[in-house]
């Protein structure tokens, strides 16, 4: 049996499929060894593979935690990693600050050779250098290296030379031709950077894993939205970075398929921070991600986050206005209500409105103290004039302002239009704020899985393995010969890769994109390949900026090749709990005051069954607040689906 | 409510002005624009007061309201206008800083404007790059003094071909003249939709009461800062025309609520490119004030933060040139020297929070021949904060432009790069230390024409409170027979296949005392 692990800050969600029926455990997660809280979590189970979502490799960069590294790059260019891009990270202040770095001044190497912009060897990399190489790095406390030298994606052999000759110091090496063989070296040697700093976390981290859960085969999730084995992640942790929140997407994505969705805004609302991501019949994918100020320029599924969460802490302005976040009351101490915290939070805002049923928290576990969300939302409302419910609708409005920036920056700046698109909704705080987010957008339709609590879990048990290649080729768009060529060729290279590592390129299909912009921009659209793919990409640059230029030449900077491997067709069922709760009423205060409201327990719901809006619908990890005008649809697998109604 | 209003109409407005760079940004062809980000865009009401700004460039964004207070009344504006201008003696800034300006009309009445400024690679002039060392301002390029683009949304066409054939590269001008365009159909829409969801009436009053949030912010912090006056001088080191040590003084006075701000007793205009017009005086001026609210809190930056500002200098010196004074530096160089010599000022009264000198220049650099024109700016070492060292590598002031990676620059351009990296032991010494500047290092594969607009050759970028001066930046040209020649700050020069240019940039000015056992290094 398969199952599939999802490890969050809070919670680690367990997966699995039992004659075709989800079913999901949750254990609470054990930070300081993540493999801990998978063992407990999983036992009694019988299962022979894992697909794990694993937040290592975030939590040691974000906590700058990783490997020690050596950084070795071209001579003139060693301070790189620290230049950046020369600008600073904001403009009005006098004390602004560089991000931490990952690599120590001293460890950075500078090697004398030098390939042009032709990919040709205008200084040779010569054996006395290598030689001076290992002996610098024998001196040196160091785990990890990267490589990354001018132009290596056009001529890698100096590079790899380099890592044949440094392989006798058995450390591993990252190179930044194999890690991201585009141009721009900053991002390029940032990733590459990256990859060293996290690779012997996680592969100790796994090592660890593999011992507690001898027999079974381990794969790992990638942000590209595909595992890959617990090897070659080792190898590319960097492409563990998003990990948990790419099984989300991945999960949201074939979730809404199986309704007929195929448009839809993923909105997962956490604690502190909410993720949301545009699919339009694809998953999207960027390679502008930034993690805590440094570039990870390989392909990431298009995930936009926003420090806004359930515990994001509200507060007023030296100017008198109410700002909400990005500082989070986090788990612990938590919002007020949890009874050890004196912040007003989002969740507060909530319980005050009525909308959180302090009783029906986590299944009833845990009560919530209200008393001490009224308190702290109180001391607010004192100064801003204003009622406690007021204030707590005031703090829930300026939240969601903060949520519909996220969702407008990947719909509307790209040039789609939300509405016709659908709200795809999971994680435990969104089900409160998903028709205020609807409205406000002009969605008309939102739908509410019933597996609130462990979706990205769901999501890994559901995604393919993924490898992808690519190559910076800089070619004239109507050189289609040459494409072709080239395309083969890296088809090849892509097979040799699978075999490789023990997966049978017979169990992949192929899916290839061009990168590719007017001769003379600066940004390249990805489009996928096709044989009009000049026409698509003009299509594609008059969607998002509104026009194209006839008469202007068009290139293919990169060509991107993604190893997909086939996954059967899935299905599953979920099976409901008996209910807790009663239906009762219970009061909500909303723009037009306080009104009667019912309360439904998700699990009294039957497919097929419509109600109508207003209503609290809760289960154990989540409460969807279903606003007036919104019509109840109750589908298969009890996911609900909401629609507006009003104008 | 309206504590959250404030808030969420802060949001919705700056969303539209970053909408508006993003647009332009992704779909811009010069690397200025795509590559380094060499643009701004903001909202004005129909008074010309700033509603709205993306965080983009300061001295662009700052010098905008100037634009705007020219430019209104010189036209009768009716929907579908887009108004074209890059004059510096009207609002603007130097001439590659095209400004394209759209009114927005709702139910009939003139509500907002939406301003779109990039700074394209070349404007016609002398050298390409048009920044190079002049005398007039005619030889620096083509002056658009401000006119109809479209009008009722119709392109000029004649007059757009004819600007187009002047210019260098017009395949690329006309690709970044179309991005800019979108960009502020992109903004027209939005707030469309902003009106078709609140109402004409709401988004007057939420431009208000912004404006008004932020001035009572602004006033808060200058109440707080000792009344008094305080002076300071610092110098250019010369304009590359002969008129060396030309003094920029400003006499701060605090009082209640208000400040001014005069200039008066700044040195006169210049032959040379150093003269800064109006509305760059006033950009740095309101970048100084705009950081030292960041301290206080994070405030919606518009009109309401000027109000309590005022502004005085004399027509005809280096800080309010008039014409025929060349620019094209003064934007770019002289900005930065006025924001020294505030801070110079201000940190009489405020030591706590005024940094010492920053690199004080953008190191400029045009090349080109009659195939390209390439122009790019250097960081250098930003100057050491109270309890903080100074970031090193890095665009200070008024310029936050990013650098255009190597591998794109030689693939696009007959140049190379033969070295980039910081420039150890540049930053002034002191409890904080100045933060380190850049070396880098060009070689040319073709004959071209290099224009050098720098600053801080001669006058070292200084320290404070007993912390040491940053190092000064020098310019070299190491022939093909491996000579080596100090080049001054301003310069034109040709250079030929096989020369190589070196430049090193000035590092930050110390903070404190030295103290031996005190702060490690950062980067």
């Amino acid at each position: 049996m398969k199952i599939a692990i999802d490890t969050g800050g809070t919670f680690t969600d367990i997966v699995y499929l039992e004659n075709g029926v989800l079913k999901a455990n949750k254990v609470f997660s054990t930070p300081s060894d993540p493999s801990q809280a998978i063992f407990e979590g999983c036992s009694g189970l019988k299962f022979d593979t894992l697909i794990h979502g694993s937040t290592v490799g975030t939590n040691a960069f974000l906590e700058r935690k990783g490997a020690k590294i050596a950084f070795i790059t071209t001579e003139g260019f060693e301070d790189l990693l620290f230049i950046g891009r020369q600008n600073r990270l904001s403009l009005y202040d006098f004390f602004v600050e560089k991000p931490a770095p990952i690599v120590l001044p001293e460890n950075c190497l500078a090697i004398r050779e030098r390939i042009n912009a032709k990919g040709e060897a205008l200084i040779p990399l010569e054996n006395q250098e290598i030689e001076k190489a290992i002996k610098w790095l024998n001196e040196r406390e160091i785990e990890s290296i990267a490589i990354c030298l001018l132009h290596s994606y056009l001529y890698p052999f100096h590079e790899k030379a380099l890592k044949k000759a440094l392989s006798e110091l058995k450390f591993p090496v990252s190179l930044s031709s194999e890690i991201l063989p585009e141009f721009r070296e900053y991002e390029r040697a940032s990733t590459t950077a990256i990859n060293a700093y996290l690779s012997p976390v996680m592969a100790r981290y796994l090592n660890r894993l593999k011992e507690r859960l001898k027999g079974v085969k381990i794969y790992i999730q990638q942000s590209n939205g595909g595992w890959l084995t617990a090897e070659e992640a080792s190898k590319f942790a960097c492409h563990t970075i998003l990990s948990g929140p790419a099984g989300g997407v991945s999960g949201a994505y074939l979730w809404a398929k199986a309704l007929g969705e195929k448009k839809i805004i993923t909105f997962d609302m956490g604690g502190t921070s909410t993720d949301v991501c545009l699919v339009d019949e694809k998953i999207p994918f960027t390679k502008e991600y930034i993690i805590d100020g440094y570039p990870l320029s390989i392909p990431v599924i298009d995930i936009h986050t926003v420090g806004a969460g359930g515990g994001s802490i509200a507060y007023i302005d030296a100017g008198g206005a109410l700002k909400v976040g990005p500082q989070s009351a986090g788990a612990d101490p938590g919002p007020a209500c949890y009874g050890k915290g004196n912040n007003p939070t989002v969740t507060d805002a909530n319980v005050v409105l009525g909308r959180i049923l302090p009783d029906a928290f986590l299944g009833g576990k845990f009560t919530l103290k209200k008393e001490r969300s009224e308190e702290v939302i109180y001391s607010l409302a004192k100064k801003l004039h204003l009622t406690l419910e007021e204030t707590a609708l005031g703090i829930v409005q300026v939240a969601n302002v903060n949520m519909v920036r996220a969702l407008r920056k990947v719909s509307l700046e790209r040039g789609y239009d939300p509405q016709e698109f659908a709200l795809f909704c999971f994680g435990g705080a969104g089900g409160l704020h998903a028709c205020a987010l609807a409205k406000e957008l002009g969605i008309k339709k939102v739908i509410l899985p019933k597996l609130a609590g462990g979706f990205s879990a769901f999501g890994l048990l559901v995604s393919p393995p993924i490898k992808d290649f690519s190559r910076t080729i800089w070619i004239k768009a109507e050189e289609k010969e040459k494409l072709h060529q080239i395309l083969e060729s890296l088809e090849k290279e892509a097979q040799a890769y699978l075999k490789n590592i023990g997966l049978d390129p017979k169990n992949f299909y192929t899916e290839v994109f061009l990168d590719m912009r007017y001769k003379g921009q600066g940004f390249e659209l990805c489009i996928p390949f096709s044989d009009d793919y000049i026409s698509a990409f003009e299509k594609e640059h008059k969607r998002q900026f509104g026009y194209t230029c006839e008469g202007f030449p068009v290139e293919i900077v990169t060509l991107r090749l993604r190893m997909k491997g086939a996954i059967s067709e899935i299905s599953w069922k979920i099976e409901k709990d008996s209910s807790k709760f009663s239906l009762r009423e219970t009061k909500v205060f909303t723009e037009k005051g306080w009104i009667e409201v019912p309360v439904i327990d998700w699990n009294s719901l039957k497919i097929g069954e419509k109600l109508k809006g207003p209503a609290i619908i809760v289960e154990d990890f989540t409460t969807v607040w279903v606003e007036p005008e919104f019509l109840i649809e109750v589908k298969e697998n009890y996911t609900l689906v909401l629609r507006y109604e009003g104008n | 409510m309206r504590a959250i209003e404030l808030e969420i109409f802060n949001k919705l407005f700056s969303a539209v002005a970053e909408e508006m760079g993003i647009v332009l940004r992704r779909s811009a062809f010069s690397p200025n624009i795509r590559e380094r980000c060499d643009f701004s865009c903001a909202i004005f009401d129909s008074r010309g007061e700033l509603v709205a700004q993306a965080s983009h460039i300061p001295v662009h964004l700052g010098a905008m309201p100037e634009t705007m207070r020219r430019v209104l009344p010189k036209f009768s504006w009716k929907p579908g206008d887009v108004v074209i201008t890059n004059d510096p003696f009207c609002g603007g800034t130097h001439l590659p800083d095209i400004t394209l300006i759209k009114p927005v009309f709702l139910e009939n009445t003139l509500v907002f404007f939406l301003i779109s400024r990039a700074h394209h690679a070349d404007v016609g002039g002398k050298y390409a790059g048009s920044m190079a060392v002049s005398t007039h301002i005619d030889e620096e390029g083509i002056r658009i003094e401000p006119t109809y683009l479209f009008k009722e949304g119709k392109l000029e066409e004649d007059f757009f071909e004819e600007l187009i054939k002047k210019l260098r590269n017009p395949q690329e001008r006309k690709g970044d003249f179309n991005a800019q365009i979108a960009s502020l159909w992109r903004g027209e829409k939005r707030i469309q939709e902003m009106y078709e969801k609140y109402g004409l009436e709401k988004l007057k009053a939420m431009a208000e009461a912004l404006k008004d949030y932020s001035q009572k912010a602004m006033e808060t912090l200058l109440e707080k800062i000792p009344e008094g006056t305080y002076e300071f001088t610092d110098y250019l080191d010369d304009d590359g025309c002969g008129t060396e040590d030309i003094p920029i003084c400003v006499k701060l006075t605090f009082s209640g609520k208000r400040v001014v701000v005069d200039f008066s007793e700044s040195g006169s205009q210049v032959k040379g490119s150093v003269n800064a017009p109006k509305a760059v005086t006033h950009a740095a001026t309101y970048y100084v004030f705009l950081s030292l609210l960041n301290t206080l809190g994070e405030y919606p930056v518009n009109q309401g933060c000027f109000r309590p500002i005022e502004i005085i200098t004399k027509e005809g010196t280096i800080v309010d040139a008039v014409y025929p004074a060349a620019v094209a530096g003064g934007n770019v160089e002289t900005s930065q020297r006025i924001v020294d010599v505030i801070l110079g000022a201000l940190s009489q009264a405020l030591p706590e929070l005024i940094p010492a000198a920053s690199c004080g220049s953008m190191n400029n650099i045009a090349i080109g021949n009659e195939n390209f024109a390439y122009y790019e700016t250097i960081g250098g070492g930003m100057g050491a904060r109270p309890g903080k060292d100074g970031l090193s590598g890095v665009h200070t002031h008024m310029t936050n432009t990013l650098n255009t990676p190597v591998e794109a620059l030689e693939h696009e351009y007959p140049l190379m790069i033969e070295k980039y990296s910081l420039r150890k032991g540049s930053g002034g010494d002191g409890k904080y230390k100045g933060g380190e500047g850049l070396i880098r290092q060009y070689y040319f594969n073709c004959e071209a024409t290099v224009t050098l607009l720098s600053e801080r050759r001669k006058y070292a970028p200084y320290g404070l409170w007993g912390g040491k001066n940053g190092a000064k930046g020098e310019n070299w040209l190491i022939k093909r027979t491996g000579e080596k020649i100090l080049l001054p700050g301003k310069v034109n020069l040709k250079v030929s296949q096989g020369d190589r240019l070196l430049i090193l940039t000035p590092g930050g000015g110390g903070l404190g005392e030295i103290n031996i056992v005190s702060s490690t290094r950062t980067f």
